[in-house]
């Protein structure tokens, strides 16, 4: 006990302790990995097929994975590097198009989807999947109470250009209101991160060049 | 072993660590507006208290002085690391809705103070049942606010309903002070009046 204040003793038990608790860490973390990407990954497909309106938030596993084997995925090039966009159809019509983003929020980055209509006009809906923002504030956004203000929000005016924004406190008597989302109070810096986000997956950067190519194709407009 | 009990039971309500000590109320604002998270978290805090006070209480000879509230809390650390590990794998829902506020355990007052008063000076059982003892009472403080918020906030318990909403054609018009953070301030309040009104021996001299 006397030597227990030495130095010696200090450097000992501090690195054993050391030692002991980065195992315990280690082992766990790489035990539990692969659980851990299998839920992330269920997670991912819940999320959009939830975001697109598919799917009830409470659904089963089964009904997650058998309901992802009906989306159509189109691989995308866009300033980001590769990115996938997610089709769903029903009866062989496409019934929406479901475009992963991400962006930075106030604390970390957002990863969502935006789900856009088959002629690309209109929001079909809105998700997050992972995010690190203020719980309670920002931490608001994959609530279904807020998401469901982009429904049926237009997104491209006649000259395609991208006009759907989030601000903060929107005025429905504007002729642009059509086009607007009305922030999270008390979480300005998420909602302008929200903001940034759809006009950059939106634009030339990001999906817009998709977009001009289906409506071409497809004839769409 | 009556020793044992009552090591294991004083912290529910006769020394409870909320309604006592008031330690450890901020986890208890965050967590609770849903039932099911605040029984998650109140596991994970029972846990993380029980193991760490053993392991503290195990290597508490060789513990210098000098460094003992850094070694506690590398203990702690890695405790909470393992039950977020965990709750990942096996709870993710649990474990998203909780977000940051599993990692939040580690500033728990609750634990670093078992460990620093008791396990320091105690054997390694008698540690580990005033863990799960402390843990006991600071789940039971966060189930009773959990139930009162869920049940008046959103007419659910354990998200089946029990008092139906009138917007989806029911009866019940929910608090929605009840959702937010500061119900439980309210609800903690009422809990230690209820409790000190039945333990007089718990009023402070004014």
């Amino acid at each position: 006990m006397s030597d227990n204040q030495s130095i010696r003793k200090v450097f000992t038990v501090s690195f054993v302790l050391c030692a002991v608790c980065s195992v315990i860490v280690s082992v766990s973390a790489v035990m539990l990995k692969p659980i851990q990407k299998t839920n992330r990954e269920l997670d991912f497909k819940k999320n959009l097929l939830v975001s697109a309106g598919l799917l009830e938030a409470g659904a089963s596993k089964a009904d997650i994975l058998s309901g992802f084997e009906q989306i159509e995925q189109i691989p995308v090039t866009t300033a980001k590097g590769a990115k996938t966009v997610y089709v769903a159809k029903a009866d062989g019509k496409i019934t929406h198009y479901v475009f992963p983003v991400e962006g930075k929020g106030l604390w970390s980055t957002m990863y969502g989807f935006i789900a856009l209509s088959p002629d690309f006009q209109r929001v079909r809906g809105m998700g997050f999947y992972e995010h690190g923002e203020t719980p309670g504030l920002g931490g608001e956004i994959p609530y279904p109470r807020w998401l469901a203000s982009f429904n049926g929000k237009r997104v491209f005016d006649e000259q395609m250009q991208m006009r759907l924004s989030v601000i903060k406190g929107s005025d429905p008597s504007s002729d642009s209101a059509s086009y607007q989302v009305d922030g999270l109070s008390g979480a300005t810096l998420t909602t302008q991160g929200v903001d940034k986000m759809i006009k950059f997956w939106l634009s030339e950067d990001g999906y817009l060049p998709f977009v001009k190519e289906q409506i071409t194709k497809g004839g769409a407009l | 072993m009556s020793m044992l009990k009552n090591t294991l039971l004083d912290p529910v309500f006769k020394n409870n660590p909320i309604g006592l000590q008031v330690l450890g109320i901020c986890s208890a604002l965050a967590v609770t507006s849903k039932l099911e998270t605040s029984l998650a978290m109140g596991a994970a805090v029972t846990l993380v208290t029980a193991f760490s006070s053993l392991a503290v209480s195990l290597i508490r000879k060789h513990i210098p002085s000098s460094i003992r509230i850094i070694v506690q809390m590398t203990i702690i650390a890695s405790l909470v690391i393992l039950a977020d590990q965990i709750l990942k794998a096996f709870f993710f829902e649990i474990s998203k809705s909780m977000s940051v506020y599993v990692g939040l355990i580690i500033t728990n007052c609750i634990i670093m103070g078992r460990a620093e008063g008791y396990a320091l000076s105690n054997s390694p059982l008698k540690s580990f049942v005033d863990g799960i003892g402390n843990g006991l009472g600071y789940s039971v403080v966060l189930i009773f606010v959990g139930v009162f918020r869920e049940l008046l906030g959103s007419g659910t318990l354990l998200g089946h309903t029990v008092l139906p909403l009138v917007k989806n054609g029911g009866w019940y018009q929910p608090n929605g002070l009840m959702v937010l953070a500061p119900s439980a301030f309210f609800l903690i309040a009422i809990f230690i009046w209820v409790v000190r009104t039945f333990d007089k021996s718990q009023q402070e001299e004014i």
